[in-house]
């Protein structure tokens, strides 16, 4: 008798197996007109629109707390003015593409999987179908590119938030003007700091999309399926932006850029 | 391709259909003919709704034929698959309007590949004309979520022949609604095979649809086509399985 896999570890590779298929699909069908265009233009307004509350409060309390966090230790080692551009390095290079793709995660990545979820469980997908209009094509790939593009820009707007939020932290002991803090930030500032953070933001939108679009799809009957859709599409997207974050490091360390 | 009057457009032969272990349809044959309404009844979970999906090619048979207008439609390609069902309005079982968008994006949703030929002002047109008939005017601009299951019911049904399909499939037009309403649905089916010369597929358990709607009546169950005829036939059989529905 052939002994079977573990049920838990059965389970995990067929949800590797199931996500690569959609990977695949979706780059076979993202190339082949027609393209969506006012529909990925809507998504990418939507992801935008619902991200920017709680982008703006987290990115600006975490710049706040780096600098309240750290200035004790860096005073006491004499460094008090490297404030500015230690926070800076710390919020463009990792807590800023971090935070934002973690608070997507949760709040995109389980709408978008509850949206075609349910869309599933009452058949308008299978609606689309028949009425000619490839779905996966119409509401998956429009969502996957709408967070692909979009995740970066709400990284560089969570990193301008963030750095007022530190100016804000810094100001609440110390008393540093605004010209002089920002000009200390961009002084240390290198393109070898931006890049790899803003290249790896588009890997971060396009596997929050990814999986949010394939837990919906393949979301059972029932409106439980469609909740269970949405839970595990944020476990594993969070999962997913951590290992692709260490990758991220692992990789630019190799190109010497860190 | 305008098949002539009478020749048979959906041939359905020796289907099998099964879930795992749950073998819903075995071996079912059924055929429609052209101009004409075709009513099936069947309990709940008889398989109706599975049969209609396999004739849209939703649904892949295990084995057996499925052919609309000559073509087997398990063989089908996306393309050829999509040109049939140009030709096939779909009223679905839960009405599954889009409810993100109004009732008029829902109506141009099927004709979202024609809006560039087409001028806008048909589109409009046509979507004024559908509404109208299904009793609904004025209704563009609302929200699924705003229209009660009836009224649902009847867009999901000017969604199904906004397109001037050649067959209907109607999935429990009547279900769900009171006597008075669903009288006037299965009038609706009748008036839109008349004037738009379609054929159809009616599933239902309603009788009075059945009555006023059909040409002719096949019974369902336990996955096999258990009895074929007209209203009349039916009425006069002795069958247990298919008296059920006549009491
Ligand atoms: N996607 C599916 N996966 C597994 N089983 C299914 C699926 N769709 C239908 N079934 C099974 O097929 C059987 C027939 O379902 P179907 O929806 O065709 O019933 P029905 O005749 O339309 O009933 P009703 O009148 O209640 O709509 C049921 O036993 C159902 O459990
Ligand atoms: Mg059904």
């Amino acid at each position: 008798m052939k002994r079977k896999l573990p049920k838990p570890i059965q389970q995990f590779l067929l949800e590797v197996a199931g996500i690569s298929k959609y990977f695949w699909r979706f780059w076979k069908e993202v190339f082949v007109p027609p393209y969506e265009m006012n529909e990925i233009t809507r998504q990418a307004y939507s992801v935008g629109f619902k991200s920017m509350p709680l982008v703006s409060v987290t990115a600006f309390i975490m710049g706040l707390v780096i600098v309240i966090q750290s200035r004790p230790a860096l005073i006491e080692f004499g460094a008090g003015s490297y404030i500015p551009s230690m926070s800076a390095l710390s919020i463009i290079r990792e807590v800023g593409p971090l935070i934002t793709a973690l608070v997507c995660a949760g709040n995109i990545g389980s709408s978008i999987s509850a949206e075609l979820g349910s869309m599933k469980v009452t058949e308008q997908i299978d609606s689309m179908e028949v009425s000619g209009t490839n779905p996966f094509k119409f509401l998956a790939v429009s969502r996957i590119i709408a967070c692909t593009i979009m995740i970066p820009v709400i990284v560089i707007y969570a990193d301008v938030i963030s750095l007022f939020g530190s100016y804000a932290g810094a100001n609440i002991k110390g008393e540093i003007s605004f010209n002089l803090f920002f000009a200390q930030v961009f002084e240390r500032l290198s393109f070898n700091d931006v890049s790899p953070a803003f290249i790896k933001s588009f890997f971060f939108g396009f596997s929050i999309g990814l999986i949010g679009c394939y837990k919906g799809f393949t979301s059972t009957k029932g409106t439980e399926g469609v909740g269970k859709a949405a839970n595990s599409s944020v476990v594993i997207s969070l999962f997913l932006v951590i290992l692709l974050d260490m990758v991220a490091v692992q990789v630019a360390s190799i190109f010497n850029i860190i | 391709m305008n098949s002539p009057e009478g020749s048979t457009i959906i041939r359905v032969e020796h289907l099998i259909k099964s879930f795992d272990e749950n073998v819903v349809l075995n071996d079912f044959n059924v055929s429609l003919e052209k101009g004409k309404n075709l009513v099936i009844l069947g309990r709940s979970g008889s398989g109706k709704s599975v049969l209609l999906k396999c004739i849209m090619g939703l649904e892949k048979p295990d084995s057996g034929k499925v052919e609309v207008f000559g073509k087997n439609i398990p063989e089908l390609n996306q393309k050829n698959l999509d040109a049939i069902r140009k030709k096939i309005g779909f009223l679905f079982q839960g009405s599954a309007l889009y409810d993100s968008m109004t009732v008029k994006e829902n109506l141009e949703f099927p004709m979202r590949q024609e809006i560039n030929k087409n001028s806008r002002n048909e589109i409009d047109e046509r979507i004024k004309k559908a509404l109208k008939s299904v009793g609904l005017p004025g209704t563009e601009n609302m929200m699924p979520t705003e229209l009660s299951g009836g009224m649902k019911k009847r867009i999901g049904l000017a969604r199904a022949i906004i397109r001037n399909p050649e067959i209907i499939l109607y999935d429990e037009p009547t279900a769900g609604l009171d006597p008075v309403t669903g009288k006037e649905i299965s009038h609706l089916i009748v008036e839109i095979q008349n004037q738009y010369n379609t054929s159809a597929i009616i599933i239902t358990h309603d009788i009075s649809c059945a009555k006023i709607a059909a040409n002719k009546i096949v019974v369902l169950e336990n996955g096999i086509c258990k009895k074929e005829g007209t209203y009349d036939e039916m009425l006069k059989s002795d069958d247990k399985a298919v008296k059920q529905f006549f009491e």
